[in-house]
């Protein structure tokens, strides 16, 4: 019973953490978003670029706010564990290292699903014209959630894991950066496949490349995407792996020491 | 800067390799064969080196702000940045600081464009090419972007408001400066508001660097008329960013 209401309270200075800090990051959203709608509906058609990209190309641009946002987070995480401490101060609270994983775990998502689904709904809105919806509310909402749930785990795990220096030197340019450019964020799949299939294959290594086409199949509906039974089948054996990480990595980090019993 | 280059030697061999060897591959990959082929259909050779060309005023940016982050810890947690001012003066920190981030800068974006010749071949258009040209560009770029995040440097009072700029500090400037649409798609694009995009400094660079590489001056401003912009931008924020900075540490 202690567990479970030192748990709650750890929940509820979660939630007052994202609150405080919504408005901040709805401006950063709102700025990033409004700047890939701009691109995505003014500039680049005139490259020579088909309308019928601005939709799925406005779904990458939405994960790549995702890896933004993540980055900056792992980054304060791994931060705040050199200099405030506050982590090792709930590893020492009467409550399992898993649960004080699922507190941090529970406000990065709420983070992330206030910021991204207004911004994108509204970004989504000034480009609906080329886009054709025949994909399912329901389905779209679990991919949503399913992904954001992976983009939590990992950018928690890395931000447990690694410190600040070791993620400014490491994390984003040999890590994050080819899981970025070879993730289709900026295509789709198929496009690659149809020019270079032996090298698309190369982009399925990346986790996400099963992310962003598994969202582009559950809004849109269009059969040219990767299955979303298959990337959400991926992610999800992905998040296990990396859960197991987190928790292991927090107590290495930390140099946890608990009483049995 | 000796001592810039003491804390910076300890991690060079990351940041070379890094910097010299891993983001020109991969950018070279992504953006200037893969989102080019997506985008247009087609390999047009020209096209994909105006997209690609472009995303050297990403990498610069990301150069300046990493390289920015270890300044704003000295300045607002261990204070190194005011006990340098007390044991030399204010403007030997600053100016050292800032001269040693632009050459440290400038000397990770030196292999980007040939290391990605390497990688692309034939896909990186450089039949016109003035390499000369794209190092004045580069180091003019630099200094421009160092300039304008030691301006947010002295602007913003906490560690946590750092990780703000990124998005609305830098990414107007990045966008909207040629990063990706190059100036003439953002007029052509933006009708009667789309020659405000040249007031933006930055896509002075991104235009100098496509008229380095391809020649056309026509779509492109020319690259003599790219630089004094360029310079006046970088001198305005260097200015500012020096006044504001000793007006913030209160320095007497």
């Amino acid at each position: 019973m202690r567990q479970w209401a030192v748990f709650k309270v750890l929940l509820a200075r979660q939630w007052f953490v994202v609150l405080k800090r919504l408005p901040e990051m709805f401006i950063d959203g709102g700025v990033a978003v409004l700047l890939q709608v701009i691109m995505l509906r003014f500039f680049l058609p005139t490259m020579g670029m088909s309308t019928e990209w601005q939709f799925p190309l406005f779904i990458g641009n939405m994960l790549m706010l995702c890896f933004t946002v993540g980055y900056q987070y792992g980054l304060a995480l791994s931060h705040g564990i050199e200099t405030t401490r506050v982590v090792q101060y709930h590893s020492c609270l009467p409550l399992s290292s898993v649960a004080v994983v699922i507190s941090y775990l529970v406000g990065a998502i709420i983070s992330f699903f206030v910021l991204l689904v207004p911004v994108g709904c509204i970004g989504g809105w000034f480009l609906r014209h080329h886009a054709v919806f025949k994909g399912d509310v329901g389905t779209a909402a679990l991919m949503i959630a399913v992904v954001v749930l992976f983009f939590t785990i990992a950018f928690t795990t890395l931000g447990v894991r690694y410190t600040p220096e070791y993620f400014l030197d490491h994390v984003w340019p040999r890590l994050l950066g080819p899981m970025f450019i070879f993730g289709c964020l900026l295509f789709t799949w198929k496009r690659i496949h149809s020019f270079s299939p032996k090298i698309s294959y190369l982009f399925l290594l990346s986790p996400v490349t099963y992310c962003v086409e598994g969202v582009r199949h559950a809004i849109l509906g269009d059969p040219q995407f990767l299955s979303v039974p298959l990337c959400i089948g991926v992610i999800a054996i992905l998040s296990i792996g990396l859960l197991y990480l987190l928790c292991g990595g927090l107590t290495q980090r930390i140099d946890l020491v608990k009483r049995r019993g | 800067m000796l001592r810039e280059w003491l804390r910076a030697r300890s991690r060079l061999g990351n940041h070379l390799f890094n910097n010299w060897v891993i983001w020109p591959v991969i950018f070279a990959f992504a953006n200037g064969y893969f989102m080019p082929l997506a985008f247009f259909g087609v390999q047009d050779v020209v096209r994909s080196t105006e997209l690609f060309v472009g995303m050297m005023l990403l990498h610069i940016f990301v150069l300046s702000y990493t390289a920015a982050t270890d300044m704003i810890n000295e300045r607002l947690e261990s204070k190194i940045l005011q006990y340098h001012t007390q044991a030399t003066s204010y403007a030997a920190m600053f100016w050292a600081r800032y001269m040693f981030n632009v050459l440290f800068s400038f000397a990770s974006v030196i292999p980007f464009f040939p290391v990605a010749k390497l990688v692309l071949q034939e896909y990186l258009y450089t039949d016109l090419v003035c390499w000369w040209q794209i190092l004045v560009v580069l180091f003019l770029g630099v200094c421009l972007a160092n300039a304008y995040i030691f301006c947010w440097l002295a602007i913003i009072t906490r560690v946590i408001d750092f990780e703000h700029i990124w998005e609305r500090g830098i990414e107007p400037f990045l966008w909207l400066g040629g990063g990706w649409a190059p100036g003439y798609a953002i007029v052509a694009g933006a009708g009667a508001y789309g020659s405000w995009v040249y007031l933006n400094p930055f896509v002075y660079i991104s235009d100098a660097l496509r008229v380095s590489f391809l020649g056309d001056t026509v779509r492109f401003t020319p690259f003599y008329k790219a630089l004094p912009p360029i310079v006046l931008g970088t001198l305005f924020f260097a200015i500012i960013s020096y006044q504001l900075l000793k007006k913030r540490m209160d320095v007497v």
